[in-house]
Order: C-alpha cells, then sequence, then structure tokens
C-alpha cells in the first residue's frame, strides 16, 4: 500500500477495517505520507473503542458498511467539496 | 502562575466530585458543574484551559440525552479543548465529537468510558487523557517569559479595559487571566516575549508592537492585532481574502494567531520593518518637517500600496453614492435625515459656546463670517444630502482598497518607509475611497491649532481646482495650513495618478467621510475648544462641498442630452463629456477626439490621421515607415483615448476599429454636424 501512495496522489482512501489487523496504524500511515488525503474507515461490525482509534488517527470518518447508496454518495460528495 | 483550570460537568454529583478530587490531586483547579447552564456560565468567564464534559448532562436514564455533546458543538468555545467523557459509550457518539468537518476542528479532542479500561480504572484513564490533553491540545506556553511594556503599563487589565472598556468591574479579574493566556498561546513556541506599545486603537481593537524571542535564534518583530474576537477574526478573514501577497519589503503577513473565548490576537510580520522604531503617520507628521510627510505619501500610494491597486481593478455600473452611504453604515432610507440636522444644530451651538465666532446655520444656509467682515453662504449639508439627488455618474473605478486609510493605519519607519496596518474594512470598493479617506483624516485628526477662519481658507484652497492634478495654493497661509495643504496636494496627486483627473467624485467622497465624521459627534456632552473648532471645520467644509457639487449639478442639468446620453465636445472649453462624466484628456488625446468627432460615424483612414493628428505629411514616410507609425503612436493613443472615455475599454462602443483600415467614432442619432 506504501508503495501504491508513493506513486500517486489520492483524494480519498477507503480502509476496510476487517481487512487490516490495525485500522488505526493503517490510517496513521496514509496520515504521515500523504497528509492531505482524507481517509474512511469502513466496518461490517463497529466498535466505539476503534472508532476513537480511527478516528483520533487523523481518519475523516467510521462508517458502518451497510450504509444505503444514496447514503454513500452523500457522504462522500460532502467530503469533496 | 496559576494551576491550570479544567471544568469537569456531570450531573451525577459523587461522580463527580470523586473525579474531582482526583484531579485536584494531581494539581489541576476543577470547576465543577451540575447541568449544561452552570457549565455555560463556568466557560463564559473564560478562565478553563480544558473542559470534561459528561455526555448525558440532563438526564442519565435518558437515551436521548446529548446536551453535554451538544455544549461541546457551540461555536463559541471552539477554543477550549473538550474531553468527552459517557457511562454509555456508542459509535455514533464518538463519530460526533470526534470527526474533523470542512474547515473546522472536531469539537472534542477525546471521548472517554466512564467505566476504565483493561487493568485500568475509570479515574486512571480520565487523568491519562487529561494529561495527554494537555500535552498536544492546549497550546498554552506557561513558561513564557512575558514583559507587559517596558515600565509594566500594559499589565493584562490594563490591556483588558482598552479592548473591552464596559466590561463589568467583577469580571475583569477573569478575564485579565484569559487575555495572559491569549498572550501564553499566540507566542506559544517562544521563550519570551515584550509587548511594547500601542500603535493604534479602535473600538473593541488595538494594535501593539511585539518583540518575541525563541529558546535558540533571533529576536523577531511583529505588530500584534488584539482585541475581541469578532473583530480580530473579522480583519484576519478580510487579510485573507482581500490583502495581495507579495514577498519582499512592504509586505505585511499574518504570522499566526491564537484565540480563547472572548478574544482573540493575531501576528503580523511587515516585511523590513524595525516595529520598535515605527510610528504612526499621524506622530511622523506632526515630527518632521512637512517635505518627508510629503515623501511618506508617495512611498504609501506608491510603494505599500502599488502592489493592492494593480490587482483586479474594474468599472463597475453602480453609481459612486451608492457605495458612499455603505461608508456611513446606512443607506439615505436608513439613516434618518433628523439625526443629521440634530448634530447641525448641535455643532453650531457648541461653536458659539466655545467662543468660535463666524459661524452660524438656519434651517437650509450655513453662514461663515470671516475675520475681516466678509460673509459666505453655503447649503446646510443636511437637506442637500437628502433633497437633492447628487450623482456622480457610472462607472465607478473599483478595486482592492484598504478601506480605513487614516493617520492611524499606516506605520512609517525612521526612514520615511510605509507600511499599511488594521485590515478591519479592507475589500472591493471604489478606489477613491482610500484618498479621499487619508485627506480627511489630514484635516480632521490630525491638522491641530488652526482657526476656523484658517481652516475656512484650506478649504477655499482645496476647492478652487478643476481636477485633481492641479497645484494647490499654498501661499500666504500659517505653517499648519500650509504643511496640510502641501500634504493633501500630494495625496490628490497621487489620487489623479491612480484612479484618474476626475474632481466630482473626489468630492464626493469627501462629503460622506465628512458626513461620517459628522455623526460621531454626540449632542449634550461638552468638547474642548480643539474639539469643537474640528467639529466646525467639517460642518463648513461640507457646507462648501455641497455648493460646489450643487454647482456642477446645475452645470449637467445645463447640458445638452448628447452629453449626458453618449459623447460630447465641448468647444468653447475645451472639454468632453461622457455619459455625464467630463473626461480631461491630454492635448493629443483631445486632438485625436476632435478629429474622429468632427467626421463622426464616417471611417478615418489611418494615412488621414497620421496626416491630421500628428502632422506626419504622407509624401515624406515609406510605406513601412507608416506601418510602424501606425502601431507605435495611432494604436497606443487610441488605446489610450479609450482607456479614458469608454466605459469600458475592453469592449468600445463609441471608438470602434475598422479592420485594416482605421477608426470610427460612433454617435447614433447625431443631428448633422459642421464639418
Amino acid at each position: 500500500m506504501a508503495g501504491l501512495l508513493e506513486q500517486q496522489t489520492y483524494d480519498i482512501v477507503i480502509v476496510d477495517a476487517g481487512a487490516v489487523t490495525s485500522a488505526s496504524e493503517v490510517v496513521s500511515q496514509i496520515h504521515v505520507l500523504r497528509p492531505d488525503t482524507r481517509v474512511v474507515v469502513v466496518t461490517v461490525s463497529p466498535h466505539w473503542k476503534i472508532a476513537r482509534a480511527v478516528l483520533l488517527a487523523g481518519a475523516t470518518d467510521y462508517l458502518y458498511k451497510s450504509l444505503n447508496k444514496e447514503e454513500i454518495l452523500m457522504t462522500f460528495r460532502s467530503l469533496l467539496e | 502562575m496559576a494551576k491550570a483550570t479544567i471544568l469537569f460537568a456531570d450531573n451525577d454529583y459523587d461522580f463527580l466530585e470523586t473525579r474531582s478530587e482526583f484531579l485536584e490531586d494531581e494539581g489541576y483547579a476543577v470547576l465543577k458543574a451540575r447541568s449544561p447552564e452552570e457549565a455555560r456560565n463556568i466557560l463564559d468567564r473564560g478562565r478553563v484551559q480544558l473542559a470534561i464534559l459528561d455526555i448525558r448532562l440532563t438526564d442519565d436514564r435518558d437515551g436521548g440525552d446529548i446536551s453535554g455533546l451538544e455544549l461541546a458543538q457551540e461555536a463559541a468555545y471552539r477554543s477550549i479543548p473538550k474531553i468527552m467523557l459517557t457511562g454509555f459509550p456508542n459509535v455514533e457518539a464518538v463519530r460526533i465529537a470526534l470527526r474533523h468537518r470542512i474547515d473546522e476542528l472536531p469539537p472534542a479532542v477525546d471521548y472517554i468510558s466512564k467505566k476504565g479500561e483493561e487493568g485500568k480504572k475509570g479515574a486512571e484513564v480520565l487523568i491519562e487523557a487529561v494529561e495527554r490533553a494537555f500535552a498536544s491540545h492546549v497550546r498554552i506556553n506557561r513558561d513564557l517569559d512575558i514583559r507587559w511594556g517596558r515600565q509594566d503599563e500594559l499589565l493584562p487589565p490594563s490591556l483588558v479595559s482598552l479592548v473591552d472598556p464596559d466590561l463589568p468591574s467583577g469580571w475583569l479579574a477573569d478575564r485579565s487571566g484569559e487575555l495572559e493566556d491569549l498572550i501564553r498561546k499566540l507566542f506559544y513556541s517562544h521563550s519570551q516575549v515584550t509587548l511594547g506599545r500601542v500603535l493604534t486603537r479602535r473600538e473593541g481593537w488595538i494594535l501593539l508592537n511585539a518583540f518575541a524571542y525563541p529558546a535558540q535564534g533571533l529576536e523577531q518583530q511583529f505588530a500584534v492585532a488584539c482585541g475581541q474576537r469578532v473583530k480580530v477574526a473579522g480583519e484576519k478573514d478580510r487579510y485573507t481574502s482581500f490583502v495581495p501577497q507579495t514577498a519582499g519589503n512592504r509586505s505585511s503577513s499574518l504570522v499566526d494567531s491564537a484565540e480563547t473565548v472572548h478574544f482573540e490576537a493575531a501576528a503580523y510580520r511587515l516585511g523590513g520593518c524595525t516595529v520598535g522604531e515605527a510610528m504612526t503617520l499621524a506622530e511622523f507628521y506632526h515630527r518632521q518637517p512637512t517635505d518627508r510627510v510629503v515623501a511618506a505619501v508617495d512611498d504609501l500610494f506608491q510603494v505599500a500600496l502599488r502592489p493592492w491597486y494593480e490587482q483586479g481593478q474594474e468599472k463597475q455600473q453602480q453609481p459612486l453614492d451608492a457605495f458612499c452611504w455603505e461608508w456611513l453604515g446606512a443607506d439615505e432610507n436608513t439613516l434618518a435625515r433628523a439625526e443629521l440636522e440634530k448634530r447641525v444644530t448641535g455643532i453650531c451651538r457648541a461653536a458659539l459656546a466655545s467662543g468660535i465666532v463666524g459661524l452660524d446655520c438656519s434651517p437650509h444656509k450655513l453662514t461663515f463670517r470671516s475675520p475681516e467682515g466678509t460673509e459666505f453662504f453655503y447649503p446646510q449639508p443636511a437637506p442637500y444630502l437628502y433633497e437633492r439627488r447628487i450623482t456622480v455618474s457610472p462607472p465607478t473605478l473599483c478595486g482592492i482598497t484598504h478601506g480605513r486609510l487614516d493617520g492611524a493605519s499606516v506605520l512609517v519607519d525612521r526612514t520615511g518607509q510605509t507600511w499599511v496596518v488594521d485590515f478591519g474594512r479592507t475589500g472591493l470598493g471604489p478606489l477613491v475611497r482610500d484618498f479621499v479617506s487619508l485627506e480627511t483624516s489630514v484635516k480632521f485628526d490630525v491638522l491641530t491649532g488652526a482657526d476656523i477662519a484658517q481652516r475656512h481658507e484650506l478649504e477655499s484652497r482645496l476647492l478652487a481646482m478643476c481636477h485633481l492634478g492641479e497645484k494647490i495654493d499654498t501661499e500666504d497661509v500659517g505653517p499648519e495650513v500650509e504643511k496640510a495643504l502641501r500634504v493633501i496636494d500630494r495625496i490628490r496627486s497621487q489620487a489623479a495618478d491612480i484612479v484618474g483627473p476626475q474632481i466630482d467624485p473626489y468630492l464626493m467622497g469627501l462629503l460622506f467621510c465628512a458626513a461620517e465624521r459628522l455623526l460621531r459627534y454626540r449632542p449634550g456632552l461638552r468638547y474642548t475648544k480643539g474639539e469643537a473648532v474640528t467639529f466646525a471645520h467639517i460642518l463648513l467644509s461640507m457646507g462648501m462641498m455641497c455648493q460646489r457639487l450643487a454647482a456642477w449639478e446645475d452645470r449637467l442639468q445645463d447640458l445638452p442630452s448628447q452629453a449626458t446620453e453618449s459623447l460630447w465636445i465641448d468647444v468653447d472649453n475645451q472639454e468632453v463629456w461622457v455619459e455625464g462624466r467630463l473626461v480631461t484628456l491630454s492635448p493629443l488625446g483631445f486632438r485625436l477626439l476632435q478629429y474622429l468627432y468632427d467626421h463622426a460615424n464616417q471611417l478615418c483612414k489611418r494615412a488621414d490621421i497620421a496626416e491630421n493628428v500628428f502632422d506626419v505629411e504622407h509624401s515624406d514616410i515609406s510605406a513601412v515607415e507608416l506601418k510602424f507609425l501606425d502601431k507605435d503612436q495611432i494604436n497606443t493613443n487610441i488605446s489610450r483615448l479609450r482607456k479614458a472615455v469608454e466605459p469600458n475599454p475592453n469592449h468600445p462602443k463609441y471608438i470602434v476599429t475598422v479592420h485594416g483600415v482605421g477608426y470610427k467614432l460612433l454617435l447614433g442619432d447625431v443631428a448633422g454636424r459642421d464639418e
């Protein structure tokens, strides 16, 4: 992932909390490499402690995966404004 | 050094007491609140450096109670770091508390459960969170060495009195503490700061010079704007939106800012300026000989403000007087005429009471009797402003203006170089504003000592000109008046250079600036003689300007419709009128226009223009030379002519190009002309 980030800038990076060992560490790494990139963490099993950890690490938001399409679009739209 | 103060808000009394004791044991001072209202009261006093807020601050049994979280989101307290505390942690609340919004900090810096974690008790978790918050977010430098003025004359209570004079005395101690926190935040990364002196003051706002010393490194000098949050924040917004960012000397750069609940401070670095030696233009005027003051005026407009005026000038279709009413913070509908009248009569009475002889007023007339016995009659300004429709025809040349240029918003150093400060009214507006504002300040703020007769003479000389480039007669007047005349003369030449030589918009601007000063008079208050003379001068100058503008308006009324609707040359007076505006041209420009005018609506070939206007005999030059002449002289002069004459020089409607051949002056509906 670090390789991909170094090659190109991204406006938003979506991290699946279930796919990594520590979502907050991933968020920190992205923040260090690309401070202007917004990071959104998504999860199927939200927990308040993970929410706290990723938001304090610099994530822009922490979202429940089963949001419907409209809500997802709205969130990302507002992120890009 | 006061202990760090924490607000702890929780409606569970026992919990609140117990946890507070732990915090006090760690050395913090804890202010306790048991409801949102109590919390707000404590936050409003402003001495809290960190807030711990229970989320269900009203009713623990109500799952929908997020009063603590709502309190955290209030903009008034955004400068205080907050920790959310809860017995019922959930993801949604964490999101609201910690999520960044666009361009805004999150409401809180942490979110803690009351219950504690694996291996740690709740109290321990809380204390660790508090310590983290102080380390990362409460950026108040408690070790900063502060000198409050060289002789302690600027201690926090004095500063608070300057920016918030109506503060009830019971709150002074807390606000002073808050102001000290503000300085400790602003100079967070320095080890020592010395506040010098107050350079300028306005309502709720002061500008100080400050000398800051990092732990290692050279002294840094700043001009610090400090005052009520709304004022300083407003100034910062205007600075960021409008002030051109130029590198190098004379630039003002916003380096840092800090805020507390009630106050804000912004530190500006003035490129190339030794702030310790700088003084306001008013001080410079009084201490330096006239030549140096005149040179400073040149420097102000040609160097310091040049980058401002060079950016995005545009001609707007709104007439100037519409802009002018805005300067009064009103328009003719909201500012009651009676208010103006009250001040007019009040000033006349006050003048009499102060022993100022010669000035008299009636409902429609102002009379001034000079010491020699001559009587002068002028219109009383109030009816004039409301009854006669004085207008200056559009377009109005607009650009980025300082908005409040006066003796206090310009700093000058020993060598006469200038910097502008105070961006509280910076923005887009008629360019003429900066010039009339500065002239008004010279006459009414800076000029002292002259009596009413001398001031009347001053105004007569200033109104004697037909256009701004003319030299003012400075002979045979007292030294104070001579100095003022020479300085104003220079301001007006700069205006002629940058805005154009038309005098009627300039007078209109002066009239409204004077009206703003007039409105500052408070009937019923006793003024010193010097102040009374100044107010009398303001009134007199308004009457005199109204007379001049009235004469102008009469002239406008007598003009043929061609002058007010399109373009007309007054051959007898050698004047050019375009849509109601008098346009001043160079002799060559006039000749060129006259030629086109005499052949209105007909094609004028370049060769003919060259021969008749530029006196170039056709037979004398080759085709190549003619082409060169074309580009060099004809095109340039046409371009200059368009800039002066056309309402929109980029889309000319009078002087049109006939491609490849020449030019034509278009005058629609012109009834036959003599050739």
